[in-house]
């Protein structure tokens, strides 16, 4: 009965087999995870932060979850909508040692910074299919990568954040919209939106951009500059909390990725 | 002349300009925090421009 009115539009049976993987539950992650679990779609939530006073007028978190992990927050409120899916939560933060937490049939990006998202590229590229989403002031983006992040973004570019600019409830819900729409077709195989979405709810504009891919060669170095700058933040910041084993796997990584960044920077000098 | 829209300053420009890297140049615009795209579609820094092109420089979007 409680599907009894989107069974006339989706269908639920193959949506009740199938868990989404979504990274980072703040205001995007918190309402996508709400739409998709209403829908009988299993979720696997990653996030290592807790709610905050701050938070509240964005996420849908309540007073009474404040000081909380927001994994357990949302499980918790999502198992009362509804017992019938399967809902795996993960309390931490995606770094290059740990990507495997994302294997399931679709990732969604929720996070607010572009480290994490070419972390997710890197492990997802052409082996799961991911939607990067973001939200900011009053405006909303939505694409299903269909090559790399790469192509979208360079190496250099510098980010906007909520905490200094602020997001407006509306277009984070209308941004996780989309993002739950698009992510119910791509589980159903129904033909999906291929450009990159992209809008401002305060002016009511709404743009289809389409992306080309980049030539392979300027993929790789975007990747190995992007990857080498995460290993470099999880050396300042992890490091002390990794196993013996897992430090030094990491050391030596770090290490061929510099290696090969230089190799790869030489090489497209060389043309 | 080419038409512009720079999102972050809510402008319209037309100008002359024979690439993005040059209109970059001439209008100010900090490249690290914008993306390009020209008649809808999303182009890198070195792509030639013609007198009909429609060109917006809009923000980066990262926030979640």
């Amino acid at each position: 009965m409680q599907y009894q009115r989107v069974r006339k539009l989706i269908d639920i049976e193959t949506l009740k087999k199938k868990t989404v993987t979504i990274v980072g539950l703040g205001s995007l992650g918190s309402f996508t995870a709400l739409l998709l679990a209403k829908n009988g779609v299993n979720l696997n939530l990653i996030d290592f932060d807790k709610v905050s006073i701050e938070n509240l007028s964005s996420q849908i978190y309540s007073r009474k979850e404040v000081g909380k992990y927001k994994v357990k927050a949302i499980a918790r409120y999502l198992k009362r909508l509804n017992k019938e899916i399967k809902i795996n939560i993960q309390k931490e933060k995606l770094n290059s040692i740990n990507l495997k937490l994302l294997d399931s049939d679709l990732v969604i990006d929720c996070t607010d910074n572009l480290d994490t998202r070419f972390l997710i590229d890197s492990y997802c590229y052409k082996k799961i299919t991911w939607i990067h989403t973001a939200s900011i002031k009053t405006f909303g983006l939505v694409y299903v990568v269909q090559n790399s992040l790469s192509d979208i973004y360079s190496s250099n570019v510098s980010e906007d954040l909520c905490d200094e600019h602020g997001i407006l409830n509306t277009a984070a819900s209308m941004t996780a919209s989309i993002a739950a729409t698009q992510a119910i077709k791509i589980l159903l195989k129904k033909d999906y939106e291929k450009d990159l979405i992209r809008f401002n709810i305060w002016n009511n504009t709404f743009d289809k951009i389409k992306v080309k891919p980049l030539k392979k060669k300027e993929v790789n170095i975007i990747k190995l500059c992007r990857n080498n700058y995460s290993v470099n933040l999880h050396k300042q910041l992890d490091l002390n909390m990794l196993s013996k084993k897992n430090r030094t796997i990491l050391k030596r990584d770090s290490l061929i990725i510099i290696f090969l960044k230089t190799q790869a920077r030489k090489k497209l000098k060389n043309g | 002349m080419v038409k512009i829209f720079i999102e972050r300053e809510n402008k319209n420009v037309n100008t002359k300009a024979k690439d993005i890297e040059e209109l970059i140049k001439k209008l100010n615009i900090i490249k690290e925090e914008i993306i390009v795209v020209k008649n809808n579609e999303l182009t890198p820094r070195n792509e030639k421009l013609k007198d009909s092109d429609e060109v917006k420089f809009l923000s980066v979007i990262s926030g979640g």
